[in-house]
């Protein structure tokens, strides 16, 4: 079967990865190594160095892509550890998907007044005074208090 | 998520721009101006209907100032809410020098002037002014203006105006709006609007001397002059499933406020008579009192122990006049004229009402509250007490002690005022506190042991008790609270007893102390670990840093095995 090599500077947590032709290694036949597993296959390829840098590939007849997590080497084959990368395999439907959102990166989809305990503070505090605008009064009077009416 | 803006400036709720319930905001060609309502209730961004309690001060009216630029004149009109309806009045166009006082501009003659700010927005510099019935018209700083031309710049584009009074309580019904459509208003004709929600009101504006009113602006102010209105909760506008708070109570309750001392006193028996003497007429009785033989010769033919009518004498830290007669008294002991003379107290308690402060809610977020952020509060002749943060944020706090000045108990009444989208409007005294203020002085020997030994038993350490104070701990009470693993540590005593002469010493000065969490706050936080949310959306609809709490339904045509490594990936956060 056909796959197609990539070399990726993405983050494994994005959905969207860079494919273009800078990071695209090329086109070529690979072959399982064993009996595999779809969702973690081990593919064979003829021995090039130039795709020992790759980390990402596309294989096309079971239209997912793959994080290339290893890589063997022996009798001039290469042998690629893959496992599923389901952010970018199913990037569409994710994105239709409706969800509760714990934590967002954009101020406007959040709820800053609420409390989920990741609130870090330094122990030092900030402490204001407020002092109302009146007070006593500084000199104070006098009071006798005398039996019977005055 | 809805904001309240004014020029492209966001203003938060919460946040005032120089007004307590209404604004004006003036376009820069000045063909229209709208009149924006300070709403607490349920109404949708944009939307044409809902209810909501129209804020404003009773017998008073929202007002609106038309100032074109570049016009010498500006009208002043005004709608006033009444029982039955809205009504329209317009004032007379002031001229463009010697501007009247506010309160006959507006014609109305139930304004206080004290409490109405002016607030002038020009080239996204906010100035505030105080009007002063001395000095007019507005001025800030000492500079007196003739005009708003000449406050803002005759120049200045996109001037907002607004006038703002402080808000003493919410309009006694709600209104509510039934129109399909957003009103528009011309010249009386809100009178036709019986019991009606003011959604957002129009008014036409006032070109130029002699013009009158151009009633044909029936523009929305929502988008003409980039306003929002002010939706009370954050909503999540993705649909479906809202996010927003929910169970919003909407029983507000009664309002609390402070009250006045009994009606009957120790004066008005008759029994005794509190006197105010000055220092010079102090003197004069002390020399009556031991110098001169006629007190011991006219009283011990009375009294058995002359010094028995003498109930007691002692200082308070306070000015006494507005409880004192105007014209002194003479001074009876024991029946006896003494021949001199002192003012005398008309009544025995005194209030003392030592205004507000205010505690800006400057952080927007859960640091403003518990437990990241705490407050006391120092009440003289009574100590530090404990406030609850929760319920002072963006409040206004007022303090108020009432004294009896004949034996030196006071009581300090805090009430507690906020008018905040996320909670109730609040006005209530919250807490209350005993104390005592009077520094007793003694007449002869016997007088001071009793003195002196009320001061060498006064419990060491102990603070005068609470008053429906808080329960269960705290500084008033002088047991230790809860040790807060969020702030600095348990909380300590910061004041003992006062007795004896201490008073003499005390801070005399009312302050709130907040103490507040310093977040530590990475650059490029949001991007790796966000910010809470808690909103239901639609994942297409967000970018950047998500971390998921639950999917709703997931609808990938995926293996289980990768569902739920998908679901595992979600809730450890993915970048959209």
């Amino acid at each position: 079967m056909t796959i197609t090599l990539y070399r990726i500077p993405d983050d494994k947590r994005q959905v969207d990865k860079t494919l273009n032709q800078t990071t695209n290694l090329g086109d070529l036949t690979a072959h399982f190594k064993e009996d595999t597993d779809i969702l973690n296959p081990v593919l064979e390829i003829a021995y090039n160095a130039a795709y020992t840098g790759a980390n990402y590939c596309y294989i096309s007849d079971w239209n997912r892509w793959y994080f290339i997590t290893g890589m063997e080497t022996g009798a001039q084959r290469l042998f690629l550890h893959c496992h599923v990368d389901v952010l970018y395999t199913y990037r569409d439907q994710i994105r239709d998907l409706t969800c509760v959102i714990a934590r967002q990166q954009d101020e406007g989809h959040a709820n800053l007044y609420l409390n989920d305990g990741m609130w870090h503070n330094l122990q030092y505090k900030q402490i204001a005074r407020a002092a109302f605008p009146k007070s006593f009064d500084d000199t104070g009077s006098y009071v006798l208090a005398i039996c019977g009416q005055s | 998520m809805a904001r309240f803006k004014f020029m492209g400036q966001d203003i938060n709720i919460g946040q005032c721009v120089g007004f307590s319930f209404g604004a004006l905001a003036i376009e820069e060609n000045a063909s229209a101006f709208s009149i924006l309502t300070y709403f607490q209730g349920d109404i949708a961004d944009g939307a044409t209907s809902g209810k909501a309690v129209l804020h404003t001060s009773d017998n008073r009216g929202i007002f609106a100032i038309a100032y074109y630029i570049g016009s010498d004149y500006g009208n002043c009109t005004y709608f006033k809410l009444a029982a039955n309806g809205v009504n329209i009045d317009d004032s007379d166009n002031p001229p463009f020098r010697d501007f009247d006082p506010i309160n006959d501009w507006w014609r109305v003659g139930t304004f206080d002037p004290d409490n109405i700010t002016l607030a002038a927005i020009a080239d996204n510099s906010i100035s505030f002014y105080e009007q002063d019935s001395a000095l007019f018209p507005y001025y800030a700083s000492g500079t007196v203006y003739n005009s708003y031309s000449d406050m803002v710049g005759a120049d200045a584009a996109n001037i907002f105006v607004a006038v703002g009074l402080d808000v003493l309580h919410s309009s006694p019904a709600i209104y509510e709006y039934i129109g399909a459509t957003p009103l528009t208003i011309t010249q009386g004709a809100i009178s036709n609007y019986i019991d009606s929600n003011i959604d957002h009101v129009l008014y036409p504006s006032y070109q130029l001397s002699g013009k009158g009113f151009d009633n044909n602006y029936p523009y929305n102010p929502l988008v003409a002059v980039d306003v929002v209105k002010i939706d009370s909760f954050e909503r999540d506008t993705s649909t479906p499933g809202g996010g927003g708070p929910s169970g919003y109570y909407g029983w507000e309750g009664d309002n609390i406020w402070f009250s006045n001392p009994l009606g009957l006193s120790a004066i008005d028996t008759g029994m005794l008579t509190l006197f105010t003497p000055n220092t010079t007429q102090t003197r004069a009785l002390a020399n009556y009192l031991w110098n001169d033989n006629s007190f011991f010769t006219n009283l011990q033919k009375l009294w058995t122990e002359p010094m028995d009518t003498i109930i007691s004498f002692g200082i308070l830290p306070c000015n006494l006049s507005s409880i004192t007669d105007s014209a002194a008294s003479s001074i009876y002991v024991g029946n006896v004229d003494t021949g001199l003379t002192a003012f005398k107290l008309n009544k025995q308690y005194l209030e003392i009402d030592f205004d507000s402060v205010t505690i800006p809610q400057n952080s927007n977020n859960a640091l403003d509250f518990e437990p990241f952020c705490k407050a006391q509060m120092y009440l003289p002749y009574v100590g530090f007490v404990p406030l609850k943060i929760n319920e002072i944020m963006g409040a206004k706090v007022h303090l108020r002690y009432f004294i009896d000045c004949l034996s030196g108990d006071c009581i300090a009444q805090v009430g507690v005022e906020k008018y905040n989208g996320y909670q109730a409007n609040l006005k209530t005294v919250l807490y209350e506190y005993h104390g005592n203020c009077l520094i007793k002085l003694p007449l002869c020997s016997r007088d001071f042991s009793a003195f002196y030994k009320n001061l060498i038993t006064a419990p060491i350490g102990a603070i005068s008790g609470a008053v429906g104070g808080s329960v269960g701990g705290g500084v008033s009470n002088g047991v230790a609270s809860v040790v807060d693993t969020f702030l600095d540590g348990p909380d300590i005593q910061r004041s003992g007893a006062y007795s004896g002469s201490s008073s003499a010493f005390a801070l005399r000065t009312p302050y709130i102390v907040v103490t507040k969490a310093c977040q530590q706050l990475p650059e490029h936080y949001s991007r790796y670990v966000g910010y809470p949310s808690f909103i239901t959306y639609k994942l297409s609809e967000l970018s950047g840093y998500t971390v998921v709490e639950g999917v709703i339904d997931n609808t990938v045509q995926a293996t289980d095995s990768e569902k739920i490594e998908l679901e595992n990936l979600l809730k450890e956060g993915i970048i959209l």
